[in-house]
């Protein structure tokens, strides 16, 4: 399964992950006061990103979930419920 | 020829380069652990690698990081699994590069946050210290 860029930044705004610019665009997910996961796509501005498998896993989902983050059929909260079952909240 | 310090004690006798190699192997070689490839990537071309230098005077690797290289369509990337992070690239060179880059930027945004890490990030965090040494400049 592949991400598209504007996926990615879709992704980013659904979870409200905090961003920063170094040359990559780099997102983390915090949740109460704790940064829990993080992610980077480079700064390309359309098309698939690369490595798309090693960013799903930096977001700790599998492939069905990745794609339901990205169709809106996960939200947040359901994201935060997937890293509190993994024990990572 | 055995040779004997003014202290009187006796060093062990000078053998071949690869003995010294051997009995004092440097945990600082780029080339420990290639292995050849049984992919699609050329065969002359390591599948894996082990990285002791991210290029940054800022840090220095005390413990080689594992890298594999994969190739996606026309590009290649090279992953620390260890750490859960990625460099690629139009080559080989690229793709370390752009991983040592990634590593460089890791290695500062956890120590950042080092606080308020979450315990995935606290692993991350911890193998990263394992690995890596800030040089300190007078």
């Amino acid at each position: 399964m592949t991400i598209k860029v504007h996926e990615f930044d879709r992704i980013v705004s659904k979870l409200d992950m905090k961003v920063r610019d170094s040359g990559d665009l780099l997102a983390w997910f915090e949740y109460e006061g704790k940064v829990i996961t993080r992610t980077r796509r480079s700064k390309k501005r359309s098309g698939d990103l690369p490595m798309s498998h090693s960013i799903r896993q930096q977001l700790k989902l599998n492939e069905q979930q990745l794609s339901q983050l990205i169709g809106c059929t996960l939200s947040r909260d359901d994201y935060t419920e997937i890293l509190r079952a993994k024990g990572l909240i | 020829m055995v040779i004997t310090s003014i202290l009187g004690s006796t060093q062990r006798p000078i053998g071949s380069a690869e003995d010294e190699e051997r009995a004092n192997p440097s945990p600082f070689r780029e080339d420990q652990g290639i292995q050849h490839s049984s992919l699609a990537l050329p065969a002359s071309l390591p599948e894996t690698m082990s990285l002791a230098t991210l290029r940054d005077g800022r840090l220095k690797v005390v413990s080689p990081i594992e890298v594999k290289f994969v190739q996606e369509g026309k590009q290649i990337a090279a992953e620390a699994a260890e750490l859960s992070e990625f460099g690629f690239g139009e080559n080989y060179s690229e793709a370390i590069t752009d991983l040592q880059h990634a590593i460089v930027e890791l290695y500062f945004s956890l120590k950042g946050e080092q606080d308020r890490l979450g315990p995935d990030l606290q692993r991350v965090w911890a193998i990263l210290q394992d690995k890596l040494i800030e040089r300190v400049f007078a």
